[in-house]
């Protein structure tokens, strides 16, 4: 799986505390989101692009995120133009263009993509068992972190016996297409999957059981809160009150 | 089936949040230590099984299976779709952190709800029926999907309802394709470890059952609400002429849109468009009721009724203009072009403020959005009393 | 002409490990090879290369005399060389032991009519006609081991690549299995074992795989 990416790297940000990252990640999205000018929403562009770059992430990966998600903008970028009721600015045979439609498909663009890179260069740059355990000091109840804990362990076994199963059909002829035989194929696969893993589950408990678990999840390692991590408290949410600055001072939508 | 980041519009995400968390809360109070890793290796599958891409028709798509998700976990779902959301907006950038909670909404409650109708059928029966509710679930719960994700867009702006409606259609023949696999899943399971549907049920799934087909006749209700008055048409005769305005409810006029003049027999007797203010005028010929019909491009569409009387007749009757809720029917007959006169100027400031007010009524405005998450709140409410009440019994 | 013929093989898994280093091997008609080795040498990344499931960085494969590379390729052999995966539970994955016997013929094209029979007449070479409406997944593992080979059985298979064929089964099944195989006109096979007497009983030749190549014992 190419999944953690970007989780292994020697930046400031990836040393970083994962707590932090967390709740920067989420103040970026929510300040970002709540943008209604252009000159704000630039801003956090520039911002999340300027962190991206902190991070020493692989610009040719984050190039290729950014394409996939970007697919979803580009049918914005097809359709708001003309569903948006506003003042025309030209027409496509019988389609009126809109300026606010044009603007809105714009400031989706930039907010999306803003978001994005924050995301990327804050979360993605922690393993996700970090952020796990990070969550776990957050304060979010036991059983969630357990269950994350438990899915993240167990994905990697689960999704290895489900390649395996895959080999195993395809050694003996299988070629997927629309038909019946497919759709049977495939549901058997995915019902033996669940099976299996519900099993799994069942040995999981009892091997816990058997090692004394009552329903306590120890935590071993903890996060320490550094100076350097202050610095990036420091610069990020200046930056945000930036943004929120500029975008008071040009209230218009 | 996923909305990405900054598309939303800030009340829907934080709905959606509340929503979640209050989804989540449930389904982990419903979740004792004894199953976290059952249902972790269960959320573990379907992450799987999110990544297998099926054939559908001539393209391919990747599979949800939020439908068989709820049958096997009930309310547990929400924490299971939660966290395979949050590892695909961490790992591939799908979705997204502030769309999480909206995104968590739109699949887990179909989930929960074709649970909930789906488990007790399963329960007693293995045959047709089993089978077809199999179906009903695994296909409702990607329609319903649809339909949220189609609605949490829509509420977030007029200019996104075209965006919903194409989400939709498009979700339709993946419904059908995950319906088919439903059904092969349930009579595989059936087959092969039964205990795992027919086992112990979860608590408050039958009374649930009957909630969520309320919830679903209110959801399908609100949706018809939705489609109504989404662009307004108001028409009158002044005497000359038929004079039109298209306004859309957020109250931009319809500009460049067709128009078709009706007669009474319902035949074309004109068409044309409204000019650059959303206006349009038309001489009748004679006579007569006549109706006129908006098209204002992807299902905008507004009709209006217009009667005509008294037309080049003189010395008739005086009357006034009647004001309807939306449209404005008119009727004035002339007795001297002098006349005429004072009475248009008299009376189009009325018309001007009857418009607005016209207008105001139809927007959609936030009271409405409130109104609705009161609903889903007290409908949430009512599925936690009936679940407690069972339990305790 | 060679059944299938390695040159120069080498393969490294994305997390770096590299396990095949300038692998050949040579397999003519009538060949029964054992193959040895520790685990983690890369015996069944070396079947699963011979199928074409995963693609070496490095070498040629010839199989039948023709150079093997696209998915195409490999396709066309996939139903000549039946490979016995090491465990059975990730071959079988249908509600009867029928359907997944007769999986394998359905993938060749065969009628329903036509796969269902030859799945039968399989079931019934092999001895285990009674296990025919059983769920595969509740079968004991010497039964799912009998299943599994009946999968690959059923698709008439010339050469056979069977990994660990016996690892976990009692002496009656081994000896069931080894005479099933012994029985069945395959005209070659290589197989992974560690136990000395199924080598013995179902191999000419032995080669062990170390460091990436393999060497005659």
């Amino acid at each position: 799986m190419t999944c953690e990416r970007f989780a292994s790297g020697d930046s400031l940000l990836h040393s970083a505390d994962p707590r932090v990252k967390i709740l920067l990640a989420g103040g970026y999205a929510v300040v970002t989101v709540g943008l209604g000018s252009l000159e704000g929403q630039i801003l956090a562009l520039l911002g999340g692009l300027f962190l991206v770059i902190a991070a020493r992430l692989s610009f040719k990966e984050v190039f290729r995120r950014l394409f996939v998600v970007n697919l979803f903008v580009l049918m914005l970028w097809l359709i708001l133009p003309w569903t948006t009721p506003g003042t025309g600015v030209t027409h496509l045979g019988p389609i009126v263009i809109t300026s606010e439609g044009l603007k809105l498909a714009l400031s989706i663009s930039l907010k999306c993509n803003a978001i994005i890179l924050a995301n990327l260069a804050l979360l993605s740059t922690s393993t996700i068992f970090s952020l796990a355990h990070a969550l776990a000091h957050l304060r979010i109840p036991s059983k969630m972190v357990q269950l994350f804990f438990f899915s993240w362990r167990y994905f990697h076994v689960i999704d290895s016996e489900f390649h395996r199963m895959k080999h195993a059909i395809k050694v003996r002829g299988f070629e997927p297409g629309s038909n019946l035989h497919t759709y049977r194929t495939y549901a058997y696969l995915i019902g033996t999957l669940f099976i299996k893993s519900l099993e799994r589950g069942e040995r999981v408990y009892k091997a816990m059981l058997c090692r004394g678990f009552d329903g306590t999840f120890w935590l071993l390692s903890h996060f320490r809160f550094h100076g350097r991590d202050l610095g990036l408290v420091g610069f990020t949410s200046a930056y945000l009150f930036l943004i929120i600055g500029v975008e008071w001072l040009n209230p218009c939508r | 089936m996923h909305i990405s980041e900054g598309v939303l519009a800030a009340p829907v995400l934080l709905a959606g949040g509340a929503g979640t968390v209050l989804g989540l809360a449930i389904g982990l109070r419903r979740m004792n230590a004894q199953e976290i890793p059952k249902v972790a290796l269960l959320t573990a599958a379907f992450f799987v099984a999110s990544l297998v891409h099926v054939p559908v028709g001539p393209s391919s798509a990747h599979l949800i299976l939020n439908g068989i998700l709820g049958i096997l976990l009930g309310w547990t779902a929400f924490p299971a779709i939660f966290i395979g959301l949050f590892f695909q907006a961490v790992l591939f950038q799908f979705g997204g952190l502030t769309t999480l909670g909206v995104n968590t909404m739109n699949m887990a409650v179909p989930a929960v709800i074709m649970g909930a109708l789906a488990r007790p059928v399963l329960q007693i029966n293995s045959g047709l029926f089993a089978m077809v509710m199999a179906a009903i679930a695994g296909a409702g719960a990607i329609v319903l999907s649809a339909a949220m994700v189609a609605g949490s867009l829509a509420l977030s702006g007029e200019s996104f309802v075209v965006v919903g409606k194409l989400i939709f259609f498009t979700h339709i023949p993946i419904a059908i394709a995950e319906g088919i696999l439903s059904v092969l899943i349930i009579s595989f399971l059936l087959k092969t470890k039964p205990e795992i549907i027919k086992g112990n049920i979860p608590s408050g799934f039958l009374g649930l059952g009957l909630v969520s087909i309320i919830i679903i006749s209110i959801l399908i209700a609100i949706c018809s609400q939705a489609h109504a008055h989404r662009v307004n048409l108001f028409a009158w005769y002044d005497g000359k002429m038929i004079l039109a305005e298209g306004y859309f409810s957020t109250g931009t006029r319809a500009v460049n849109s067709t128009i078709l003049v009706l007669d009474s027999e319902d035949k074309e007797v004109f068409h044309g468009m409204t000019d650059k203010k959303g206006k349009f005028s038309y001489k009748p010929p004679g006579n007569g009721e006549y109706r006129l019909v908006l098209e204002a491009g992807m299902g905008h569409r507004a009709e209006a009724l217009v009667s005509v009387q008294g037309m080049k007749s003189e010395g008739a009757d005086q009357e006034a203009g009647q004001a309807a809720e939306n449209a404005y029917k008119g009727n004035v007959t002339i007795t001297s072009a002098e006349f005429e006169q004072i009475l248009d100027r008299k009376l189009n400031p009325i018309k001007e403020q009857l418009l607005r007010l016209a207008e105001q009524g139809d927007r959609v405005c936030f009271r409405d959005v409130a109104a609705g998450l009161g609903y889903i709140a007290g409908l949430m409410g009512l599925a936690i009393y009936l679940a407690q009440r069972k339990r305790k019994k | 002409m060679s059944l299938i013929d390695l040159d120069g093989i080498s393969f490294r898994y994305p997390n770096g490990n590299q396990v095949l280093e300038g692998l050949s091997l040579c397999l003519e008609e009538g060949d029964k090879i054992g193959l040895l080795g520790e685990n983690g040498t890369g015996k069944t990344t070396l079947f699963h290369i011979i199928l074409g499931l995963l693609k070496p960085n490095k070498g040629e494969i010839y199989i039948f005399g023709k150079r093997r590379k696209t998915e195409q390729d490999f396709k066309e052999i996939r139903r000549a060389i039946g490979l016995l995966f090491q465990d059975s539970d990730d071959q079988l994955f249908c509600p009867s032991v029928i359907e997944d016997v007769a999986f394998g013929p359905l993938n060749m094209g065969m009628k329903h009519q036509e796969a269902t029979e030859r799945a039968e007449r399989t079931l019934d070479e092999l001895g285990i006609s009674h296990l025919r409406n059983r769920v595969p997944y509740q079968l004991s593992s010497g039964e799912k081991r009998l299943v599994s080979t009946a999968t690959i059985l059923s698709m008439r298979p010339e050469i056979f690549l069977l990994d660990e064929p016996t690892t976990g089964l009692d002496e009656k099944t081994t000896d069931r299995l080894i005479s099933v195989l012994q029985n069945y006109p395959a005209k070659a096979w290589i197989m992974i074992s560690q136990i000395p007497s199924v080598i013995e009983a179902l191999t000419d030749k032995c080669y062990r795989l170390q460091g990436g190549r393999i060497y005659p014992v």
